[in-house]
Formats: structure tokens, sequence, C-alpha cells
């Protein structure tokens, strides 16, 4: 009996030590899940600054133009040319595209989507940013 | 009384598991959530993407290496007060404007190029590719 009740105590007490810090990540959690946002992780890309505050929708279609130039679509790195890629997805033409491209590159790293949308039929497209403000 | 206290024992919550799902769940929304203000710069792109030969066409905005910006003929520091004017004007006849960068300039450049036209109330914006 002595070595159960022995046990117990330090059970509880061990318990009992346990709730603020579970309280803590409790908060953390909460916090977390209401000020955050939940998007792909983007380490290679350093959004251009904008005044523009059109607060962003999310695109049918993302294409992320990495700082390595290297092109994503949905994620997924293309192999080949975004003019082909593209052309295989046959979009409807109204499709929202947005794309994420680094802001230290050069401007002709856009050329090559303006050229593949404007092949796609698609005559807009949305740049992400950051607030400048 | 060992009964007795076996049986609070049993009814008790157990935390370690609890807390364990707790972790995995903060672990899972520290490292996936982003607090960036991202925003959006929007802009349709003209028919013909290539570029037109000479930089007098109409509302033809081209920013060159120097970020000075040339259009109908009239060439301008962006900074400068009778660029926005300009700017102001085009808003007010309602005028599309095509942006074209030169290839040096930087994504940022032309955003921040962007972002004056729009400040100035030019909403008819097309992008075109770069020149060199």
């Amino acid at each position: 009996v002595g070595i159960v009740k022995r046990n117990f105590v330090t059970s509880s007490k061990s318990d009992s030590d346990l709730i603020p810090m579970i309280n803590i990540i409790f908060l953390l959690l909460v916090f977390f899940m209401v000020a955050g946002t939940i998007t792909r992780h983007h380490s290679l890309i350093e959004y251009p600054e904008s005044l523009s505050e059109s607060i962003r929708e999310p695109g049918e279609l993302e294409i992320d133009v990495l700082s390595d130039g290297g092109i994503q679509v949905e994620g997924i790195r293309l192999d080949g040319t975004l003019s082909r890629h593209l052309r295989d997805l046959e979009l409807p033409e109204n499709t929202s595209v947005t794309c994420r491209i680094d802001r230290n590159l050069p401007a002709s790293a856009l050329d090559q989507i303006i050229l593949a949308l404007r092949d796609s039929g698609i005559d807009r497209l949305q740049i992400l940013t950051t607030w400048k403000g | 009384m060992l009964q007795f206290e076996h049986q609070r024992r049993v009814l008790k919550i157990p935390l370690t598991p609890l807390i364990d799902v707790v972790f995995i769940l903060l672990l899972f929304f520290m490292l996936s959530s982003s607090f960036l203000d991202t925003r959006m710069i929007g802009f349709a792109i003209p028919e013909s993407s290539t570029i037109v030969s000479s930089s007098t066409d109409e509302n033809w905005l081209r920013m060159s290496e120097n970020q000075s910006v040339a259009i109908n003929g009239k060439t301008f520091l962006q900074q400068h007060p009778a660029f926005t004017s300009y700017l102001a004007k085009l808003a007010r006849e309602q005028a599309k404007v095509t942006v074209s960068a030169h290839s040096s300039n930087s994504i940022q450049m032309l955003v921040e190029l962007l972002d004056r036209l729009r400040n100035a109330g030019v909403t008819r914006i097309d992008v075109t590719r770069s020149w060199e």
C-alpha cells in the first residue's frame, strides 16, 4: 500500500507541474493558429515590396520564380519550358495566375512568364508583394 | 483504500499523449505559418508581348537602366513631380499605359514603377517583356 501511495503522490505532483506548461503551449498553439497563415514555404523567394493595398487572393495557378531563376508551378520545379507546361494544363483564358518572384531578379526573369501566359491566352498576372508601409 | 486510489488514477486524463499531440500541432503551425503581410499587384499582359520597335508609341513607358522613364517622347526622373503630373494627366484620360522595364532593372524597380502608376490613378496598366 505504501508503494502505491508514494507512486500516486509523485505522479499527481508531476502532473500538476505540467499544467502551467500545457497552458502556455495551448496559448502558443492558439496564437499560431489564429495569427498565422498557412502557406507553402518559400525561403528561396524574397518578395518585392509594394504600396499596393490589394489584399492577396489565392490564384488558381501559382507560379514561383526562385532566386536561382528556377521556375515552380504549384510547387513543382519544372524541367521543361513553362510554355509547354501551361499548354499541357489546357487552362481556361480567365484563369487567375499569381506569381511569386524574387525581388532581386532582373525584370527579364518575368519575360518567359509573360510570354507563356500570352501563348496560353491568359491576359492577366498578379505579382505577390509584401506591404512596404 | 487501495481500490479507491486505483479508481481515482484511472479517471484522470492522461497528460503525456495530450502533450505529445499538442506539441506536434504546435510544431506544425510554427513551421508552416507565415506572418508576412502579403499583398498583390496586378496588371494585364498585352496581346502582342513583343517589343514595339519605337519608344514613341502611344503611352509606351520604358524604364531605362538608370531608372529614368521615357513615355510619348518625354523623359522623366521617376521621383520628379513632372512625372507624377504627367501620370495624373494620363489617369484623367483613362489612358492605358504599357510598361516595359530594361532587362537589367530588378523586379523591385518594376514593382515600384507600377506603384507610382497606381498611386497616380492609372488603372489600365499592361506589362510587357523587358527590353535591351
